[in-house]
């Protein structure tokens, strides 16, 4: 792929000597057509300053890479187990491509499709309540399941949640992970774990080449790929000011559908998406089908589950779930309103729990799943 | 002349026979005291004669050594004053070595003559009655306490001289009459009828009673976690004779005890302070003390703010929390204690103490509530039966007025269920309640039925449990089958266990 003298090894050339400045990248190449022309120019010391390429961009041409450094950078890659996409590979993501500013060279590990079905971003805030973490988790189950790819960042809270509820769902090549760090260095570490499983089941994407600091800069700057992979974004929860506002700015400006899930007008964690969904920028979601419909897709109804219930659990157990099913209470809630002893209430619980109908969290609060 | 008295020392919490020799030689006065004597026992010697000659008694002048045998044990204390005393004066001739033979004396001497209480005495005296000794001289304020040994006349002395006469058979002293035992009602002075609400941790507790469970208290600030902890001694079932004397026989050692009732019949309630370092918690110091774990032996080693105790202070109570005991060794004294308490942690769940309120925002970031569930070790987990979560109390629950179950009430259950436990334990050594069972007993005693074991082994996978804490479900299981009054454990059992453990996956292993 990158043979001495091929198109990809000079855009590989020009990436390392720019570093990860997509801009800089693409107004040489508007200027030289090909990369192979901008590296000839550069050697032959036919580079100018001009609208194209600062001094400073050509001084950092200059001192590109040699031909053995290269050669061993693309041996580094590959010995780590990363795997490189150009932009001009006809393999690169159909939706990505099409930014303005999309990565010149794309990092992965997994499987990256060209033209997934239906990729649709899941994310929002990192300190998320409950609610949040269980509507990102379904939620992304449940796209998975119709055969939706989940894209994501992988961070704390919404974002793992997303791919965990994706991964969840027995598709193949359910999730993308968009990275603010490298590939070889995951951030943060807690989801190490996850992002082995995102590898087998999906694939991991960054920009930022195999040791790359983890800056802080990076995550706003990933933020637009996450946009860019995707058809439309659902935001989970997002506070006034966060991240995910730059994903949703993003994807605004890449045209891209932007959904909203509605949260309580108290809720902190919620006044972001409550905003952009009183303003028009979003559509609010109750369910994955108001996603769906967008793009002429549909998804079964679980009130025939709920009438199967009652027939299933018994008196006692409806009861709980039913209560539940209207809000979240904890034991002590559970025991005053619906009058069960706590021995009787423990095992209903744990009945409950392991047909996967209700989860607990901390606080010994129980919700339904 | 050589005078010889029997006096007691202590190894551990056992006492050990003492020979103490006093040999008069003709030649230059002096003193020596031989036998691996510390410090207090060589200072006998000026409190000794002060105390001779301050009781008008001929304190003999001559070339004296005073030998504790056996020679080779380190001898501690001020427990040898009036034994050596009494040993002088027999060789001054004031006593006649045949009056003293047959009996054990203790007792440290104050100049004036006086008798000063000394610690240890029941182990001693129970010692002493072990190796048939029948009559015992001890100081006043320890005479209740060794009034407990069966069979054993207990001469209490105050001063110097009232030992000498009741010797010689000038003025005979009476022997303490032994007051009938009679246990502490209720061993704690918060009961469960004042605990609003926490229906959850009030049953948790009582299972934890039924079957002397370790427990778990995870709350948000003011929860009542310490209440819980506080009126747990009011549901335990109270101390035996046997299981007091032992009890007392600590804590005789450690700080001597009270001496109108001699015994301790209240059960021990521990709550040390989490600075509390390794040493004072398993015992230690030069001569290898019991520490906390033993006083809280038989009875509530409560550790509030579980989290703040430095991590290899909580490491340590692995060893008694597995096998009752701890072993305790020291340049001085090797030692092992009983240490068979019920833990009771409780802990925040989180810096902030709100991760998971629903009133009150947490304002933790995830990587620092994950930091501080780990100061508490997945095997400390897995040491304890009972994980349970204190729901927030509401306003309402404070104001109201409706009565909760007493502890009475709640002791009666436990008490039932103990009974059972006993019954079924009769025939094994070292086992009295279904915390105590080993992993062999459980296969013999924690028989499941076909639904049990299907609903043990999906919470095995679903939890990520570990073999040790199915060990513990199953335990816990039996003592909710015994307090339902099933001799088999039931499915619903195994559910209700369950809920006890379901914790860890929320907390230690969360997904942030």
């Amino acid at each position: 792929m990158f043979e001495k003298g091929t198109e990809g090894r000079y855009w590989l050339w020009i990436h390392r000597a720019l570093g990860v400045a997509a801009q800089a990248f693409y107004l040489l190449l508007s200027e030289y057509e090909t990369a192979q022309a901008a590296y000839e120019a550069v050697k032959s010391n036919n580079i100018k300053p001009g609208s194209f390429a600062t001094q400073r961009v050509i001084d950092k041409l200059k001192a590109g890479p040699s031909e053995m450094e290269l050669d061993d950078y693309i041996a580094r890659v590959e010995s780590l187990g990363i795997k490189m996409l150009l932009s001009c590979d006809d393999d690169y993501p159909m939706l990505l491509k099409h930014i303005f500013d999309s990565p010149p060279v794309l990092y992965y590990k997994g499987v990256v499709e060209t033209e997934p079905e239906l990729p649709i971003a899941v994310i929002g805030a990192r300190k998320c309540t409950d609610y949040g973490r269980k509507v990102a988790r379904i939620m992304s189950k449940q796209l998975a399941d119709l055969g939706a790819r989940v894209v994501s960042g992988l961070a704390y809270g919404i974002d793992a949640e997303a791919s965990r509820g994706a991964l969840r769902s027995s598709s193949d090549n359910c999730t993308i992970a968009v990275l603010g760090s490298s590939i070889d260095r995951i951030y943060p570490k807690t989801n190490e774990r996850l992002a082995a499983e995102i590898v087998e089941r999906g694939a991991l994407v960054s920009e930022f080449p195999p040791g790359y600091p983890t800056l802080t800069s990076n995550f706003p700057m990933r933020n637009r790929i996450i946009s860019g992979l995707s058809k439309g974004v659902l935001v989970v929860e997002a506070g006034f000011k966060s991240g995910t506002s730059i994903t949703v700015d993003a994807a605004l400006d890449q045209g891209r559908d932007v959904f909203c899930v509605p949260g309580r007008i108290t809720d902190p964690q919620s006044a972001g998406t409550n905003k952009m969904i009183r303003e028009g920028t979003a559509k609010a979601v109750f369910g994955v089908n108001d996603i769906l419909e967008e793009y002429g897709l549909h998804a079964d109804s679980r009130k025939a589950v709920r009438k199967e219930l009652r027939r299933v659990l018994d008196k006692q157990a409806y009861a709980v779930y039913s209560i539940l099913c209207t809000q979240p209470c904890s034991f002590d809630e559970l025991c005053m309103i619906t009058g069960i002893a706590p021995p009787v209430l423990n095992c209903v619980l744990t009945e409950l729990e392991f047909s996967s109908l209700i989860s607990q969290s901390p606080g010994r609060v129980y919700t339904v799943q | 002349m050589l005078g010889k008295v029997i006096s007691y020392g202590l190894t551990g919490i056992s006492g050990c026979m003492i020979h103490v020799e006093v040999d008069m030689a003709n030649g230059l006065p002096s003193y020596e005291t031989v036998g691996l004597p510390d410090a207090a026992v060589r200072e006998s010697k000026d409190r000794v004669r002060s105390a001779i000659v301050n009781s008008s008694l001929p304190y003999a002048h001559g070339k004296v050594t005073v030998n504790l045998a056996p020679a080779d044990v380190k001898k501690v204390g001020s427990v040898y004053d009036l034994p050596i005393a009494l040993g002088l004066l027999i060789c001054g001739e004031a006593l006649e070595q045949e009056r003293i033979d047959g009996y054990v004396v203790l007792g440290e001497l104050a100049l004036g003559g006086e008798v000063r209480p000394v610690k240890g005495v029941l182990p001693m005296a129970l010692a002493a009655k072990e190796s048939g000794f029948e009559r015992i001289i001890v100081p006043f304020e320890n005479a209740a306490e060794a009034s407990y040994v069966e069979g054993m006349k207990v001469f209490p002395v105050r001063t110097l001289s009232e030992a000498v006469h009741h010797l010689n058979g000038a003025a005979p002293i009476e022997p303490h009459a032994t007051q009938p035992w009679t246990p502490e009602p209720l061993g704690s002075n918060v009961d469960f009828a004042d605990i609003k609400g926490q229906q959850g941790a009030k049953r948790a507790a009582e299972i934890a009673a039924a079957g002397g469970h370790n427990l778990l208290l995870i709350g948000a600030p003011g929860s009542g976690k310490t209440m819980i902890a506080k009126a747990l001694p009011s549901i335990l079932p109270p101390l035996s004779f046997e299981d007091a004397l032992e009890v007392t026989k600590i804590h005789s050692v450690v700080e001597g005890i009270d001496s109108n009732s001699g015994i301790i019949s209240r059960l021990p309630y521990r709550a040390p302070h989490h600075t509390a370092s390794a040493a004072s918690l398993v015992g230690g110091g030069s001569n290898a003390m019991p520490g906390e774990v033993s006083l809280a032996h038989m009875g509530v080693l409560f550790l509030d703010e579980f989290t703040e105790f430095d991590k290899r202070v909580l490491e340590t109570l692995r060893q008694p929390l597995e096998n009752g005991t701890i072993s305790v060794a020291r340049v001085n004294a090797k030692a092992e204690y009983p240490a068979r308490f019920m833990l009771v942690a409780a802990m925040n769940p989180c810096p902030c103490g709100y991760f998971g309120s629903r009133s009150r925002a947490c304002v933790c970031t995830p990587y620092q509530i994950q930091k501080y569930l780990a100061r508490v070790s997945g095997p400390m987990l897995d040491r304890i039966d009972l994980h349970v979560e204190l729901s927030e109390v509401a306003y309402t629950d404070l104001r109201s007025t409706d009565s909760a179950e007493s502890s009475l009430e709640v002791r009666k259950r436990v008490e039932s269920a103990r009974a059972v436990q006993t019954e079924r334990y009769c025939g094994e050594e070292r086992i009295s309640s279904n915390a105590q069972l080993d992993q062999r007993k459980i296969k013999a005693y924690c028989e499941l039925d076909d639904a049990g074991s299907k609903l043990l082994e999906r919470a095995m996978t679903a939890y990520n449990l570990t073999p040790r804490a199915y060990t513990r479900i199953l335990k816990v299981s039996r003592t909710i089958a015994d307090l339902d009054d099933s001799p088999s454990i039931k499915a619903h059992h195994m559910a209700e266990a369950i809920q006890y453990r379901s914790i860890i996956g929320k907390y230690w292993r969360m997904h942030v």
